[in-house]
C-alpha cells in the first residue's frame, strides 16, 4: 500500500486538504478530487502543456508535479483566474483576440500566459512566444494567442 | 509498493533518512520521475528533497559559482550570476525543455538522471564543474565525467546524495552552446555542443569541447581540444579539429536522428564554436 | 443578397460565441464528464502487423477486481464496415496492422481495465507482411485479403485530352517522383466516446463525430440497431481536422461493451494510443510528368499515384477524388491523365485530414510549375499568371468557376512579399553558411462541399420566442472552427437583431435536421445558405405581419436594432415596433401563430459520373502563398522568415474567425512541410509521442500576413465560400520552392527536416561532408 500523505494547500483562493499517495499527480488531484477539469491530460509526459497550473506563481505541469508538493502552496487553475465579475482581463483577451478555437489547450495556455505576465508585466513578443513554448495548440497557429497576451499586457491586468 | 515517504527539510535530515534507507529513491522536482511512477513503477521508499532550502541556493564566491542540487532550471535562468559567470550553463538552461518543466526540473536531477542528452550536464562538463556528494559519513568531490558513468548510471554510492555543483569562474573565458533545432526548446537534443576556452593573444587555452547525445554519456572531444590547445586558429586548423571531433564521437541511430547526422551536427557546431573565437561578437559574454 | 456597406455583423470581428465558456476553463469535454454508473473501456490491440490469431485467452483478465466484461470477436456479431467493408470492431482470425483491436474490457476504473488488457494472452502465427505499396502490387506478393489477390482494392482513372500526343508536342517536359509520408492530426483532445443504453433499449452516444447522421446510420448497421434508436450527442470537441469523418472500431466496441455490461461505457484514448490508433494523413507516391509549350503555356499533366492503404480502408483511400481536381483544374491544362492505385499493406491506415489529398497533390504540381518556369526562362509568378484559371471557366473535369480570384491572389501575395524584388536581390542577402530564398505556390479546393453522397444539403429550423430570442437549430456541426458563430452572425444580420439574441443549437440528432457533416469546407457555405433561407423567411413573416398591423406598405419596412423599422418614402427610418412585441402580438392573439420557419438548402453541385466529370462543388476556393526561408547549409535547418498568403474567400463573414482559420491552417501546413512525421517502420509506429513527433511551437511561427480576396460568389451566403481547408494546402509546395531558390536543391519528399535537407545539400555538393576531405 502506498502511504497517504496529508496535505493542505490553497486551491483557487480557498484552503483545502487532501490525503494523497506520493505518486499521484497534481493534475489528478485537482481534476478528480476537486472537479476542476479546466486543466487537461493532453499527453501525460510534459510535452503539451494542457495540464499547466500555477504553483506559487510559477507555471508547472500538473501531470509531472507530485500532488504532495502542493502542500503549503498556492495552486491556481484556469478556473481560479476568473474573478467575481467573470473572466480575468487575460481570459477576456483570449476571447476577444480569437485565441480560442477548439479550446482544449486554452486553460493551460492561459496559465502559461499568466506566468509570462507575472514575470514580465510588459513582455516583448519574444518573451511571450518563449513563455508559451511548452504549450501546444493545433488550431490557432499561436498567432492570436500571442496577440491576446500582448493585448492583456497593454490593457493592464 | 511504497512503504515509506519522507520529506526532510534540512540536509542533515535528508542524509539521515538516506542512511537509514539507502535504497530509497530521491525525488526532487519529479519531472523525470513522475512518468514511470504514474505507470506503476513505485520504489520501496521515497525521499523528497525538493523542500531542503540549503539545496536551493546560488552563491557566487571569488572564483566559483556554488549551486545547490535542487536549484531549478528556472532559478538558473533568473540568476544574473549564472548569466555572467557561466553563460554556457545559462544558455543550456534557456534551451531546456519548456518553462513548465524548468520551474521544477533541478540541476541535481538532470545530472543524476544521467541521460546521454542531458543539456545541463553537458554545459557543466564544458565548465569544468565539480559535484559534491554527501552522505552521513562525509563528502567527496567528483568531476562530471566521474559522476556520469553511463545512461541512467552514476557513481553515487548507497546513502549518497548529490548536494551541490561548483562551477569555477575563469577570467577571460569565452563560451558557446549549440543545440539541434528546430524548436528553441522542448527538444531532446539530436546533438549538442558546449564549448569553453580562454583566448589570449589570438591563442586558445583551456579548451573544452563537450558533446551531448553522441555517446552513452556527455563526452569531451579531447582530440579536437588537443589540436587547438595553445594555438592560434586558422581555417585549416579549425577543419582539422572539426574532423577530429566528428571522428571521436560515437553516436547511434535512433528515432530522433541517424548517427551520420549527429556526427555532421557535431562538425557543424564545433566549427561554429571555433570560428566564433575569431570573432568576439559571436561568443557569449566573457566571464569576469 | 445585396452587399450593403452598412452590414452590422457580416465581416465584423466577432469572438466565438463559446469562447468565454472555454476561456473560463469550465467547459467540459468528453474526458471531463462522468455519466452515472459509467465504466471505463480499454482496448487490447495487436502486437503483430500481420498474423493469424490462434487463440485469445481472457480468463486472467476476467478475474481482475473491478472488471465487468471482457469481449472478443467471438462475443459479438462482428459486422464489417467502412468504405472498403474490410474493417470490423474486433479482429477474430487475422490481424493486419499494429492497431488492430483484439479484445476490450469494461471495468470500474481505467487502471483495472488496463491491467485486464495486459493480462489477455494472445497466440499468433505470423504471416508474411507487406510494408511497401510498390511491393504489394508485385506479382507473387503476399496476399492480405483473399478477396483481393492483387492487393489492389481501388483504382481511379481520369483523363481529358490526349496526354501522349501533348507530351510529344511539348517544348519542355519535367518528370519527378514525390514521396509523401504519414502525419497525424494531433487533436489536443484525444479520441473518446461514451455509449449508454436506456432501459427501453435506446442508445445515446456522446460522440466526437463530424458526421452525426451518417454516423448514426453506419453505427446502427454495425451494432444491429435501427438508426432511429440511436441518439448522437456531440459535446464540445478538442479538435478534429477531418479525423472524425469515419467510424473507427473503438466506437462500436464501446457500444458492445455498454450492451454487455448493461452500464454506460466511456473510452478515452491515451496520447500514445491516439498516435498509434487514430487515422493519419494518407501517404502517397506521386509520379508526375508535366509539360508546357515554348511560351510557357501548360500542355499536359500525366500523374500516377500509388496510395498505401494500410491494413484496412478508411477515407484515405478516397483522396484521389480531391487530388484529381487539382491535377485537372488548378490551372488550364488541356491534356490530363490521372491514374491511382490503392494497395493494401500491413501499415496503419489513413483517414481524412484537412485538405484531403490536396496537400500531397499540390506539393507535386506546384514544384513542377517552378521547374517548367525555369526551363522556359519565365519567372514562376508569370508562369502561374499565364496559366491561371479565370471566372467563368469550365475545366476539363467539368468544374465550373463562377467566381475565381486566383490571379488576384497571385498578384497580392507577390506584391506584399516583394516577391520579384527579393528574388532578384536575394543572392546578395545570403551569407556563406546561410542562404535565403523565396517560394510561391497556389491552390484550388472545393469551397462549398463536395457532392460525394446523395445529398450535400443542410436543414435549419428557426424560431423566435416571445422575448425576441432567436433559436437556430442547424443540422451542421461545430468542431471548434467557429461555424456556430458564423451562422449566428448570418441570422442576426438578416433579422436585424443583436448577436446576443441568437442561439445556435447544433449538437443533438434527436433535435436537429439532416446535414451531411463537417467536411469539404462546406459549413459556412451550405449551412450558411440554409440558415439564411430560414432567417429570410422569418424576416418576411415579421415584415408582413408588421405591415398588416400598422397598415403600412411592406416595402417601407425593414429590421434593425431588434425592431421593425419604418422608412417613409421621403423620410428617415424610425423604430416602429420591437421584434419581441410583434412576435407576442402574433402569438397571443386570434392569429395564435408562433414564429417558426424551416429551410433545407441543397447546393447546386452534382455527383460526378463514372469518369469523375461534373461540378462537384457549387463554388471553389483559390489561394496563393509566398514564403521566405533561410537555410543553414551546415545543419540543414530551414527557418521560415515570413508567409504572405492571399485567399479567395468569396466574402469575409467573420474577420476574427477567418484569421484563425488561415493562421492555424498555415501553421499546420508548415508542420507538414518541415517537422511532422509519424515514423513507421515495418508497420510499427516509432514515435507515438509529442516528444518525437515535433509539432511546431509558438517561437517557430513566422509572421503570417493574409489578404482576403472578396470575389463575392453569387451563390454563397453574402458571397462567401468555404476556406477551412484552403490555408494548409499549398504551404509545403511553397516551402520546397523556396528551399530550391535558396540552395538550388529540389526536395521531393517531406518533411524537410534538417537531416533530410543536409543529406540533399551534401548529395548535391552544396555542403561538404565531414570526413570527405
Amino acid at each position: 500500500m502506498q502511504p497517504q500523505v496529508e496535505i493542505r494547500f490553497t486551491l483557487n483562493h480557498r484552503v483545502v486538504t487532501a490525503a494523497v499517495p506520493p505518486t499521484m499527480a497534481l493534475l489528478e488531484l485537482v481534476r478528480d478530487r476537486f472537479q476542476l477539469t479546466g486543466a487537461k491530460l493532453g499527453c501525460g509526459e510534459g510535452e503539451c502543456g494542457a495540464c499547466a497550473l500555477l504553483m506559487d506563481g510559477e507555471p508547472v505541469l500538473g501531470c509531472l508535479t507530485p500532488a504532495v508538493d502542493a502542500d503549503g502552496r498556492e495552486v491556481l487553475t484556469a478556473e481560479g483566474l476568473c474573478g467575481a465579475k467573470g473572466l480575468s482581463p487575460l481570459q477576456q483577451a483570449f476571447v476577444n483576440e480569437g485565441a480560442v478555437q477548439c479550446g482544449y489547450c486554452t486553460p493551460g495556455m492561459e496559465i502559461a500566459a499568466e506566468a509570462v505576465l507575472l514575470e514580465h508585466p510588459t513582455p516583448t513578443v519574444e518573451e511571450i512566444r518563449r513563455g508559451l513554448e511548452g504549450n501546444l495548440c493545433r488550431c490557432t497557429g499561436y498567432v492570436a494567442i500571442v496577440e491576446a497576451v500582448q493585448a492583456a499586457a497593454g490593457g493592464g491586468r | 509498493m511504497t512503504t515509506s515517504y519522507l520529506r526532510p527539510t534540512t540536509l542533515d535530515e535528508a542524509l539521515a533518512a538516506l542512511a537509514t534507507t539507502p535504497t530509497a529513491r530521491v525525488l526532487a522536482g519529479g519531472t523525470d520521475w513522475m512518468i514511470p511512477a504514474r505507470a506503476g513503477a513505485v520504489p520501496d521508499a521515497l525521499i523528497n528533497i525538493f523542500r531542503v532550502e540549503q539545496l536551493r541556493s546560488i552563491r557566487r564566491t571569488g572564483d566559483a559559482l556554488e549551486l545547490g542540487a535542487c536549484v531549478t532550471v528556472a532559478q538558473l535562468l533568473k540568476s544574473k550570476d549564472v548569466l555572467q559567470a557561466a553563460p554556457v550553463l545559462w544558455k543550456a538552461a534557456d534551451r531546456f525543455a519548456s518553462p513548465l518543466v524548468r520551474s521544477r526540473a533541478t540541476l541535481g536531477g538532470n545530472l543524476c538522471n544521467a541521460s546521454p542528452a542531458a543539456d545541463l550536464s553537458l554545459a557543466l562538463l564544458a565548465c569544468d564543474a565539480t559535484v559534491t556528494l554527501a552522505s552521513k559519513g562525509g563528502r567527496r568531490s567528483l568531476t562530471v565525467e566521474e559522476l556520469v558513468l553511463g545512461p541512467r548510471k552514476t557513481a553515487l554510492g548507497p546513502g549518497e546524495l548529490l548536494v551541490g555543483v561548483r562551477v569555477p569562474i575563469r577570467a577571460g573565458q569565452v563560451s558557446r552552446f549549440e543545440k539541434s533545432g528546430p524548436r528553441p526548446a522542448l527538444e531532446i537534443s539530436a546533438a549538442a555542443v558546449a564549448f569553453t576556452a580562454t583566448v589570449e593573444g589570438g591563442r586558445l587555452t583551456g579548451v573544452r569541447i563537450a558533446c551531448g547525445a553522441v555517446a552513452p554519456v556527455p563526452m569531451r572531444a579531447k582530440k579536437a581540444e588537443a589540436l587547438v590547445e595553445g594555438r592560434a586558429l586558422d581555417p585549416a586548423l579549425i577543419e582539422a579539429a572539426v574532423e577530429a571531433a566528428a571522428g571521436e564521437v560515437t553516436p547511434i541511430d535512433d528515432v530522433r536522428a541517424t548517427a551520420r547526422y549527429r556526427r555532421r551536427l557535431v562538425a557543424a557546431y564545433v566549427r561554429r564554436c571555433l570560428e566564433a573565437c575569431t570573432d568576439d561578437r559571436r561568443l557569449h559574454a566573457a566571464a569576469s | 443578397m445585396s452587399q450593403q456597406a452598412s452590414m452590422r455583423w457580416i465581416g465584423a470581428r466577432v469572438p466565438k460565441l463559446d469562447a468565454p465558456w472555454k476561456a473560463s476553463g469550465e467547459v467540459r469535454y468528453l474526458p471531463d464528464f462522468v455519466v452515472g454508473g459509467m465504466l471505463h473501456g480499454k482496448i487490447r490491440r495487436s502486437d503483430r502487423v500481420h498474423a493469424r490469431v490462434k487463440s485469445i485467452d481472457t480468463s486472467a483478465a476476467k478475474k481482475v477486481p473491478g472488471v465487468h466484461v471482457v469481449l472478443t470477436a467471438k462475443d459479438v456479431e462482428n459486422v464489417a464496415f467502412g468504405h472498403g467493408k474490410d474493417n470490423t470492431p474486433f479482429k477474430g482470425d487475422v490481424v493486419r496492422c499494429i492497431r488492430d483491436e483484439l479484445a476490450a474490457v469494461a471495468a470500474d476504473t481505467e487502471e483495472a481495465a488496463e491491467e485486464a488488457c495486459r493480462l489477455i494472452r494472445v497466440e499468433y502465427e505470423d504471416l508474411p507482411a507487406l510494408f511497401d505499396p510498390r511491393a504489394a502490387l508485385e506479382r507473387g506478393a503476399p496476399v492480405i485479403y483473399p478477396e483481393w489477390p492483387d492487393n489492389k482494392p481501388f483504382t481511379y482513372r481520369y483523363a481529358h485530352g490526349d496526354v501522349k500526343k501533348a507530351a510529344a508536342e511539348s517544348a519542355h517536359v519535367v518528370e519527378d517522383e514525390f514521396d509523401l509520408t504519414w502525419v497525424s492530426h494531433c487533436c489536443m483532445g484525444t479520441s473518446a466516446i461514451i455509449a449508454a443504453f436506456d432501459t427501453g433499449g435506446r442508445l445515446t452516444l456522446n460522440s466526437l463525430t463530424q458526421v452525426p447522421f451518417l454516423y448514426r446510420r453506419d453505427m446502427a448497421a454495425i451494432v444491429g440497431m435501427k438508426p432511429e434508436d440511436i441518439r448522437v450527442i456531440q459535446p464540445t470537441i478538442g479538435g478534429a481536422f477531418g479525423s472524425k469523418l469515419d467510424i473507427y472500431p473503438f466506437e462500436p466496441i464501446a457500444v458492445h461493451l455498454a450492451r454487455a455490461a448493461r452500464r454506460p461505457v466511456r473510452i478515452v484514448f491515451s496520447r500514445q494510443e491516439e498516435f498509434l490508433a487514430s487515422p493519419t494523413r494518407q501517404p502517397a507516391i506521386i509520379k508526375l510528368k508535366s509539360g508546357c509549350d515554348a511560351r510557357g503555356r501548360f500542355t499536359f499533366r500525366d500523374a500516377y499515384v500509388l496510395l498505401d492503404n494500410g491494413g484496412h480502408t478508411s477515407w484515405g483511400a478516397t483522396i484521389p477524388f480531391v487530388m484529381m481536381q487539382t491535377f485537372s483544374s488548378l490551372y488550364r491544362v488541356p491534356h490530363v491523365r490521372f491514374l491511382t492505385d490503392v494497395a493494401y499493406t500491413n501499415n496503419p491506415y489513413s483517414g481524412s485530414f484537412r485538405g484531403y489529398g490536396n496537400l500531397q497533390a499540390t506539393f507535386a504540381i506546384e514544384q513542377h510549375v517552378d521547374r517548367l518556369a525555369e526551363k522556359t526562362g519565365l519567372d514562376p509568378l508569370k508562369m502561374r499568371l499565364l496559366n491561371a484559371q479565370e471566372p467563368g471557366e469550365e475545366t476539363g473535369q467539368g468544374l465550373k468557376f463562377v467566381s475565381c480570384g486566383l490571379r488576384d491572389c497571385l498578384d497580392s501575395a507577390a506584391k506584399r512579399s516583394r516577391y520579384e524584388e527579393k528574388r532578384a536581390a536575394k543572392k546578395g542577402e545570403s551569407g556563406r553558411r546561410v542562404k535565403r530564398g523565396l517560394g510561391m505556390a497556389s491552390m484550388l479546393h472545393v469551397g462549398g462541399g463536395a457532392k460525394i453522397y446523395r445529398s450535400d444539403g443542410c436543414g435549419s429550423v428557426l424560431s423566435i420566442d416571445d422575448f425576441g430570442k432567436v433559436t437556430l437549430v442547424t443540422g451542421s456541426t461545430d468542431i471548434g472552427q467557429g461555424s456556430e458563430t458564423v451562422l449566428a452572425q448570418i441570422v442576426a444580420e438578416v433579422l436585424g437583431v443583436h448577436l446576443d439574441r441568437v442561439k445556435v443549437v447544433n449538437s443533438d440528432t434527436d433535435v436537429k435536421p439532416w446535414d451531411v457533416g463537417v467536411h469539404a469546407s462546406r459549413t459556412s457555405y451550405v449551412a450558411g445558405n440554409s440558415a439564411m433561407m430560414a432567417a429570410t423567411q422569418a424576416r418576411e413573416k415579421l415584415l408582413k405581419a408588421a405591415a398588416e398591423q400598422h397598415r403600412l406598405p411592406v416595402e417601407e419596412l425593414s429590421l434593425a436594432d431588434n425592431a421593425v423599422m419604418h422608412t417613409p418614402k421621403s423620410g428617415v427610418a424610425k423604430k416602429l415596433e420591437p421584434i419581441d412585441r410583434l412576435v407576442r402580438s402574433l402569438h397571443f392573439s386570434d392569429r395564435a401563430e408562433l414564429l417558426i420557419t424551416q429551410a433545407y438548402f441543397e447546393p447546386g453541385s452534382v455527383k460526378q459520373d463514372k469518369e469523375f466529370r461534373g461540378n462537384v462543388s457549387p463554388t471553389y476556393a483559390f489561394g496563393t502563398h509566398v514564403v521566405e526561408v533561410e537555410v543553414e547549409l551546415d545543419t540543414g535547418l530551414v527557418k521560415v522568415l515570413g508567409v504572405w498568403a492571399a485567399h479567395d474567400v468569396g466574402k469575409v463573414l467573420n474577420a476574427l474567425g477567418i484569421e484563425g482559420q488561415i493562421e492555424g491552417g498555415v501553421v499546420m501546413g508548415l508542420g507538414y512541410a518541415l517537422t511532422e512525421q509519424l515514423k513507421i517502420e515495418r508497420g510499427k509506429v516509432l514515435n507515438p509521442a509529442f516528444r518525437d513527433y515535433h509539432l511546431l511551437t509558438a517561437p517557430e511561427v513566422p509572421p503570417i500576413d493574409c489578404d482576403y480576396i472578396e470575389t463575392e460568389d453569387p451563390t454563397g451566403p453574402f458571397g462567401a465560400k468555404g476556406v477551412g481547408e484552403a490555408p494548409a494546402i499549398c504551404v509545403a509546395a511553397a516551402i520546397a520552392n523556396a528551399v530550391y531558390d535558396a540552395t538550388g536543391v529540389r526536395f521531393t519528399a517531406l518533411p524537410l527536416t534538417p537531416e533530410r535537407v543536409l543529406d540533399g545539400l551534401i548529395a548535391a555538393g552544396v555542403t561538404k561532408d565531414v570526413g570527405a576531405r
